[in-house]
This record gives structure tokens, C-alpha cells and sequence, in this order.
């Protein structure tokens, strides 16, 4: 009877799932792009230039209260701060590393926002 | 149904095909990208606290003195910036597990020229509202835990009583 190594088979498996998750979030990014490009009519590189322009983040500190501007200013530190470098120049534990620390900051930085929207309609609705 | 000499056959043919496609460069190519928009992100919030003076980091208000210098040596240093904001970031997150909020009144970050060599470098100032023994003993273990061996020469870590920091109100008073 034919009978494929286990090894070969439990190392094939693992490939495909890293190239799976690839695809999967490469095709949640890209398609998130397209609907704000969509969206907004501007081109990412427009949106990131309008992102980190002093300007947003001066009208944001002007407007936010200031837990929420410090967990902002927190957030944004500590993304900044990972430290990212090539690919092919990571150990297997820097990618471990550097990815549960994206992972986590993605997290906190969706809560952020979600509280900024709950701030925001509470105080669209006292005004 | 495939027989198991097609399966592997069909297996072999996307494994030897996997590595043609573009997809490791492609993924290199945006993380050097991304890595660029990232530090292209530390620059703007080093530049964006200098540019508006004071704002809140953590639970913390942080004020920036002598700003325009400052912004002048972060430009020029990235480095710097990196390791200015990482410090901020881990003084933040380590202060609450050593006093209690209402102890400390702010944060000052001051640019400092040595009148004597011209040499530039930066004070980070957590000022306190109560400097007893319980407080000092404190900060020399949260001190020797922030800041590294390399630091001492463009970074300084201080802990003062409120009322001599640059912006404590008393002494803004005093001055005027």
C-alpha cells in the first residue's frame, strides 16, 4: 500500500497554512484598501501623507479629552517603536516576537477606536 | 476520486511551483514599505510633541521645554528619537506599578545644551508631588531598570519635587 512519509506530510501541511493565512490577510488588507480608496476618492499614499501630517494629529490633540489623547499618543509609541527588519534577516523568535507584538497593538489600536467613536457620538449628542 | 500517486503528484507540482511565484520578494519589498511609514511615524510624533508644547502620554501630561532645540536634534538624530520615545513609552507604562497616580504632576522632557562643551543632550523629568525616602528608594529601582548603559551620554533620567520643574506653577510664578 502507498504510504506518504508523516514528516513530509506534517511539514507540506504547515506550509500551506502560512501560505493560506498570506493569502487570507493579504486579501483582508488589500480589499479594506480598495473600499477606503473607494471610499474617500484619495490613493493610499495620500491618506498615509494626511495620516502623519502634524496637522491631524494638532487638530486630534485639540479635540480629543486627555485619556483618550494620552492612550493615542501611547498607541502610537509604542507601534513606532517595533523595531521590523527584513524578513530573511529574522530569527524563527523575532518573527514570534514581532508578530504577536503587531497582532496585540492591531487589538488594542481597534479598541482605541471603538472607544473614540463612543466618545465622539456621546458627545455629538450633548452638544 | 484521485489516486494517491496523483494526489502527491498534484501536491509536488504546487510545492515546486510555490517558490516561481513572487509573493517572498513581494512580501520583503512592503515590509521594507512599511518599515519606512513606521519610522517615517516616529519622526512625526517626536516632531508633533515638540510642535505643540505639552499633551498626555499613557495617563501622564508630558511637556516638551525648549522645544525648537529639541526638534532640531531629532531631526538630525533619529536615533535618538527612537530611544527618547521608547523611554517615554516604558516610563508610562512602568510608573503606575510604582506610585500611586496622584504622586507624580507631570512629565518634562528638556532639551539641554552644557554651557561648558556645547554638548546637547536630553532630560527626562518626572516631577513629584511628595519626595520622601519611600519615593526616592522607588524611583532609583524604576531608574536602574529604564534607563541603559549607553543612555548617559545624550539621555538623562531625573526624578524632582514639582515645585522645582521648570513648568511647576510656583515656580513659574516665582520667576515671573
Amino acid at each position: 500500500m502507498w504510504k506518504v512519509s508523516e514528516s513530509v506530510s506534517t511539514s507540506t501541511s504547515k506550509y500551506y497554512t502560512v501560505f493560506v493565512k498570506f493569502l487570507r490577510t493579504f486579501g483582508e488588507f488589500l480589499r479594506t484598501l480598495g473600499e477606503l480608496e473607494k471610499e474617500t476618492g484619495k490613493s493610499i499614499d495620500e491618506i498615509t501623507k494626511e495620516f502623519t501630517n502634524p496637522e491631524t494629529f494638532k487638530m486630534l490633540t485639540d479635540a480629543l479629552p486627555k485619556e483618550l489623547l494620552g492612550e493615542l499618543f501611547r498607541l502610537l509609541i509604542s507601534i513606532a517603536t517595533i523595531r521590523i527588519k527584513k524578513i530573511d534577516e529574522m530569527t524563527p523568535g523575532e518573527k514570534i516576537e514581532v508578530g504577536n507584538q503587531l497582532i496585540e497593538y492591531s487589538n488594542q489600536l481597534e479598541k482605541f477606536m471603538k472607544e473614540v467613536e463612543r466618545w465622539l457620538s456621546e458627545h455629538a449628542k450633548t452638544k | 476520486m484521485l489516486r494517491p500517486s496523483e494526489i502527491v503528484s498534484i501536491s509536488n507540482s504546487i510545492i515546486d511551483l510555490l517558490p516561481k511565484l513572487p509573493l517572498p520578494e513581494y512580501i520583503i519589498e512592503n515590509m521594507e514599505h512599511i518599515n519606512e511609514k513606521i519610522q517615517s511615524l516616529l519622526q512625526t510624533i517626536a516632531l508633533l510633541l515638540c510642535s505643540i508644547g505639552s499633551s498626555y502620554i499613557g495617563g501622564f501630561p508630558v511637556k516638551i521645554i525648549n522645544a525648537d532645540k529639541l526638534r532640531d536634534l531629532l531631526v538630525h538624530r533619529p536615533e535618538l528619537a527612537y530611544r527618547l520615545e521608547k523611554l517615554l513609552l516604558d516610563l508610562v507604562d512602568a510608573l503606575p506599578n510604582y506610585f500611586e497616580r496622584e504622586r507624580i504632576s507631570s512629565i518634562e522632557v528638556e532639551h539641554y545644551t552644557d554651557p561648558e562643551d556645547y554638548s546637547e543632550y536630553i532630560v527626562v523629568r518626572v516631577c513629584v508631588n511628595d519626595d520622601s525616602e519611600e519615593v526616592i528608594n522607588a524611583w532609583i529601582e524604576l531608574a536602574k531598570k529604564l534607563i541603559r548603559r549607553d543612555d548617559d551620554i545624550a539621555l538623562s533620567l531625573r526624578v524632582t519635587p514639582t515645585y522645582l520643574c521648570i513648568e511647576s506653577p510656583k515656580r513659574i510664578g516665582y520667576e515671573s
